[in-house]
């Protein structure tokens, strides 16, 4: 087990409404989560179901509209809760950085990516600039591009797709921060590119120990890269475990349905119906007790509607949040 | 008419390119001289009548620029494409579109916003001036049906929908005018999972329905191994390798098929990442290596790969351009 020294960032009850014309959305809903150094945590689910909001509500990069409540969110010995905006973003970059899903709309196409890279340094380290180049060109080379000195120079549209998105993994790097939250690192690349830009992720995890959040719909990713996983719907965490637990015991009827999508070579026989889930995402729209995924649930009752909030042990590490019990859950075939 | 000669009468394939070529010029800057790229260099292949051939391959690699010759949307530079053996520039623009029919990646900016479903789907049949209206109206909803669409939508607008709904619609106007052949771009890759295994199903039961025909470009590599019964795959322009779907994934030849099989990502948490793939970056398209176009990137590159490069194999699993499996390169 992971002792509480390891803690990084420590998420209790954090809740995400936006108002919208017809109510209040709930785009996260009683969120709990850890993230420990030298480990991945990684949040999946599918869109909408609020594992974007998530992190955004951690880097304080939600939305103006949007409005945040926790009982703790806590960044090593820091409640970011009592931050000031101004001292929250001498944090942001420095403490803790983000990887965004599209490096092009990311990186300023007007700045060099030598500037981009030194910004962040001699704004929270105020080192020199000789400094803050040698940083950059360093850690330009620690991520596998070639001739780093070179690519100082350019902009964000002379590097390929892959360069970019490894120029803003070193980019988060700059200030040696203790969390990395990375928001769909590679569903923008290839997947012969994305292979490699997860390797580097892991390889400077390790490295640097860090703590990595890693907000992804890709169950593949998850499964080989996270030492923990948070399964994510409609703004609840439904079932939380280590990869091995929700990949080989899927409990909430969620999460063994997402599963049981997922085309996979030499397990699914070709050419054969694939599972599904049945139905759409309900409205996040306004106050809704009991349990989201009922209208899509083959195990569905009535006491559904009010109950199914609390969460259940599994065994050690595995929870999720259902009115069944695991029994039960186990024996149903999945819903199709 | 010259029919495909090699293809014995009563095969003859609903789809065959033979030696497809498609340049561009492209200008990297204002002042600079204008170079060529090469998008498809020198295809060939026979889609078959009822099947799914998928073509993958990474971005760059010609996949799209391929499926729009193969809709008739883009004249190829050099080669020749033939529907049921006919030549493309003399079966015209309008049966071309009656045959072959596209369905896009992205259900959001494929479908046009201000027109109603019923009008989206009915548009292909109006077009072609197919049926009376009444009869069209029943066409819409049948084929709404058809693709698990309500018809109370068919005066919704896009923007009401969902993207697996969008989805279902541009499947609905792509079928409406009962092509026969439907050739997909990427159509799962904007959709959620659990969306996408609706789709796929639907696909995969309207094809046994309609006894359809299906090109399938995807760079989802576990979706076409789902789906397809052959596999085509481009690199920087080359079809590099062709086999049944089976031979493909379990048996692959080329070692840029190993290197795509090996980056598949199976929801397996004993396994690890896959070993780091050879070779760093995906080449300029616009520099392409000389010889080989893979061998910077390829871990069994021999001395003669970077020289020469090789010629297409055509033998029983399908077609393979490497030089291990090139006789004559082994006798040199």
């Amino acid at each position: 087990m992971t002792g509480d020294d390891d803690t990084v960032l420590r998420v209790r009850d954090l809740c995400v409404d936006i108002p919208v014309p017809s109510g209040t959305l709930h785009a996260v809903r009683n969120v709990d989560l850890s993230a420990f150094r030298g480990r991945t945590l990684a949040i999946v689910g599918e869109s909408g179901c609020g594992k974007t909001m998530t992190a955004l509500a951690v880097m304080r990069l939600l939305p103006g509209r949007a409005t945040l409540r926790a009982r703790e969110i806590g960044l090593l010995d820091t409640d970011l809760r009592s931050v000031s905006d101004k001292a929250f973003s001498a944090i942001r970059g420095n403490r803790m950085a983000m990887i965004f899903q599209d490096p092009m709309t990311s990186l300023n196409p007007v700045y060099t990516i030598g500037d981009q890279l030194e910004e962040i340094y001699l704004r929270h380290r105020g080192s020199g600039r000789r400094e803050a180049r040698e940083r950059a060109e360093y850690l330009l080379g620690r991520v596998g591009i070639v001739n780093p000195g070179a690519r100082l120079g350019q902009f964000p549209h002379q590097l390929s797709g892959g360069l970019r998105q490894r120029a803003m993994i070193a980019m988060a790097l700059m200030c040696d921060p203790a969390l990395i939250v990375a928001d769909e690192p590679t569903t923008a690349l290839d997947v012969t590119v994305q292979a490699q830009v997860l390797h580097l992720l892991k390889d400077l995890q390790a490295e640097f120990d860090m703590a990595l959040i890693l907000i992804t719909h890709d169950l593949g990713i998850v499964a080989r890269i996270a030492d923990r996983i948070a399964v994510m719907y409609a703004g609840r965490i439904v079932e939380t475990g280590s990869s091995r637990q929700i990949f080989t015991a899927p409990t909430h009827p969620y999460t063994q349905g997402l599963i049981d999508c997922i085309p996979y070579p030499g397990k699914t026989e070709r050419r054969t119906a694939l599972g599904s889930i049945p139905g759409i995402v309900p409205s996040l729209i306004g106050d809704a007790p009991g349990c989201l995924f009922r209208n899509r649930c083959a195990l569905a009752e009535e006491r559904c509607r009010d109950g199914g909030n609390l969460e259940r042990p599994v065994e050690d590490g595995h929870t999720y949040r259902c009115i069944h019990p695991v029994e039960r859950l186990r024996g149903a075939a999945v819903p199709s | 008419m010259s029919a495909a000669s090699a293809i014995a009468p009563g095969e003859t394939p609903v789809l065959e390119c033979d030696g497809v070529t498609r340049l561009f010029r492209v200008k990297k800057g204002l002042f600079e001289a204008a170079s060529i790229l090469r998008a498809v260099d020198d295809v060939s292949f026979a889609v078959r009548k009822g099947e799914v051939l998928a073509i993958v391959g990474e971005s760059g690699c010609g996949k799209t620029t391929l499926a729009r010759m193969l809709l008739g949307l883009l004249p190829p530079s050099g080669g020749t494409i033939r529907f049921a053996g006919r030549p493309m520039e003399d079966v015209g623009r309008s049966e071309i579109a009656a045959r072959v029919q596209p369905v896009f990646q992205d259900p959001y900016s494929s479908l046009n916003p201000r027109k109603t479903l019923g009008q989206i789907v009915g548009l292909p049949l109006a077009v072609h001036r197919i049926g009376t209206e009444a009869e069209r109206r029943d066409r819409i909803a049948r084929i709404m049906e058809l693709v698990g669409l309500p018809s109370h939508l068919v005066h919704a607008y896009p923007n009401q929908l969902s993207g697996g709904q969008r989805q279902r619609v541009a499947i609905a106007r792509a079928l409406a005018i009962e092509p026969g052949i439907v050739v997909f771009d990427e159509p799962t890759s904007a959709l959620d999972v659990s969306v996408q295994a609706q789709i796929l199903n639907l696909l995969m039961e309207l094809r046994r329905t309609l006894k359809l025909t299906y090109v399938f470009v995807s760079h989802d590599l576990a979706v076409v191994e789902h789906i397809a019964d052959r596999v085509a795959v481009m690199y920087l322009g080359r079809l590099v390798e062709l086999g049944d779907t089976g031979t493909i994934f379990e048996d692959p030849r080329h070692p840029y098929t190993e290197t795509l099989l090996r980056s598949i990502l199976t929801p397996d948490p004993s396994l690890g990442l896959p070993p780091g793939p050879t070779g760093g970056e995906f080449p300029d398209p616009l520099d392409p290596p000389s010889g080989c176009r893979f061998h910077p990137r390829c871990p069994k590159a021999m001395d003669l790969c970077g020289a020469v490069a090789p010629e297409a194999e055509t033998d029983s699993p399908g077609l393979v351009e490497c030089h291990l499996y090139n006789e004559e390169s082994h006798d040199r």
